[in-house]
């Protein structure tokens, strides 16, 4: 128990170092009462996008995460990160990056194995050019929806998979040479579905991957301790 | 009960859709193992900072949404975030205003009065100015704190006074628009000290306030939620 504590302090203090974070909406089946997740995801966006070019956009962002279930039929997520990157896309562009999110899963209704729930995220992310060309960027997106989930255990571990319908909606901005009026970008065709899983391994061990379809699918992938036994 | 779930669950949705934020650390007594803590905080920032050239004062009030969790008996993980749209920030001219702050505490003694503990926070924000002398600012703030806490429980209300020695950094990155240079201001004192009191009523709704001492005093307000 002892050696499990310091490499859970550990774990928190080098994230609390490592200069890098970034955004994302983290969808997952609910936890339970008391329970925690801290963990990294990463995300791959590909949209269709209107009225202004590029009118097909891809782009990725990874943040550091925490996942609470506040009472058995809440759970709350936040995420951020701060990261500096240069994009073979942009040469010469220099990049610092906040990236922030959070959002709230309710579960509505419960049967043994099964249960039925509604989700809602948001998700802000801000690319500051440092270069001299000051080409800002930002893409915002929200995801709302139903899940239904199905729970399986196993020993000391144990896995959900769910599916749902989602309303997924993304714009993105890009703020040419220092201008204060965007180019501004809205996706088209918000409506899709979502479906994923979420296993945790010994207890401890998080592991969660769902895969996003608007326009195109898109892939969530994440890693993350998870902490208390339920309440 | 489900009008309750319905309110909680109001209440959150309009935090989310709240579209904005501020920077500031979180500071706070060390959480029993398994507790979260919601809320937001303003606070004041006032420091004397300077350069080779030039010398700055900031002297401004931040708004954030801090998250606190008690991973265990032994540490105490923070996290804060925040984004706001065109005046909300104090200054009044930001088209764009970003916060985002992590921090560790962990506890080093206690008795059955007594907590010692250490705790390091960082935030740095963002604010977009593209008004009047296009500027970009970047504000960069650390804080280490040695903390004693001690906790009194009078029928429902549990208060808990808490305050030490610490050290505040801070500092600001300007950047012009339209000639590209960058100009930085740092802190010259950063030896200080915090003074805190935390009110939890019922178990579950939290006033907390504090003052910092360093360069000039700093008063924080807050309240949260505790699950």
């Amino acid at each position: 128990m002892k050696t499990f504590k310091l490499i859970v302090t550990l774990l928190i203090v080098l994230a609390l170092y490592t200069s890098s974070a970034a955004n994302a909406q983290i969808l997952s089946s609910t936890l339970k009462s008391g329970e925690a997740e801290l963990g990294y995801i990463h995300k791959w966006f590909h949209r269709d996008m209107e009225p202004n070019l590029p009118t097909e956009m891809r782009w990725e962002v990874s943040t550091l995460f925490a996942r609470y279930g506040g009472f058995e039929w809440l759970t709350l997520s936040v995420e951020g990160a701060i990261s500096i990157f240069d994009h073979e896309d942009f040469p010469g562009l220099k990049y610092r990056r906040y990236a922030l999110g959070g959002g709230v899963a309710a579960k509505l209704y419960q049967y043994r194995q099964w249960a039925f729930a509604g989700c809602f995220h948001f998700n802000e992310v801000w690319d500051h050019d440092r270069s001299a060309n000051h080409f800002d960027k930002r893409t915002r997106g929200v995801i709302t929806g139903l899940q239904i989930i199905r729970s399986f255990t196993f020993r000391n571990h144990a896995a959900d998979v769910w599916i749902g319908p989602m309303y997924v909606d993304d714009i993105g901005e890009t703020y040419p040479w220092d201008s204060n009026t965007p180019i501004k970008n809205e996706a088209s065709d918000n409506f899709g579905v979502a479906m994923g899983a979420h296993t945790v391994f010994f207890k401890h061990f998080a592991g969660l991957f769902y895969v996003v379809y608007a326009n195109y699918f898109q892939a969530r992938l994440g890693i993350a301790l998870h902490l208390g036994e339920g309440k | 009960m489900i009008k309750t779930r319905i309110a909680i669950l109001m209440t959150i949705s309009i935090t989310l859709l709240v579209p904005s934020l501020a920077p500031a650390q979180v500071l706070g007594p060390l959480l029993p193992r398994g507790t979260v803590e919601v809320g937001a905080q303003v606070r004041w920032v006032h420091r004397d900072l300077e350069n080779i050239r030039s010398t700055m004062v900031v002297d401004q009030y931040d708004f954030s949404l801090p998250v606190r969790y008690g991973v265990s008996k032994y540490a105490t993980l923070s996290a804060e975030l925040f984004s706001a749209d065109e005046g909300f920030h104090s200054l009044e001219r930001d088209l764009r205003y970003y916060l985002i702050g992590i921090g560790l505490h962990a506890l080093l003694w206690k008795n059955d009065d007594y907590i010692l503990s250490a705790g390091a926070h960082y935030t740095e924000s963002f604010i977009r100015d593209k008004t009047g002398s296009f500027f970009d600012l970047t504000h960069f703030s650390s804080t280490t704190i040695l903390q004693l806490q001690r906790s009194f429980r009078r029928r429902k209300l549990d208060i808990t006074v808490w305050g030490g020695p610490l050290l505040f950094y801070y500092n600001v990155r300007r950047e012009a628009g339209n000639n590209y240079s960058e100009v930085s201001w740092g802190t010259t004192d950063i030896f200080g000290g915090a003074l805190g009191l935390n009110l939890l009523f019922h178990d579950h709704y939290q006033f907390c306030y504090n003052i910092i001492y360093v360069d000039y005093y700093q008063p924080r307000i807050g309240f949260s939620y505790r699950f």
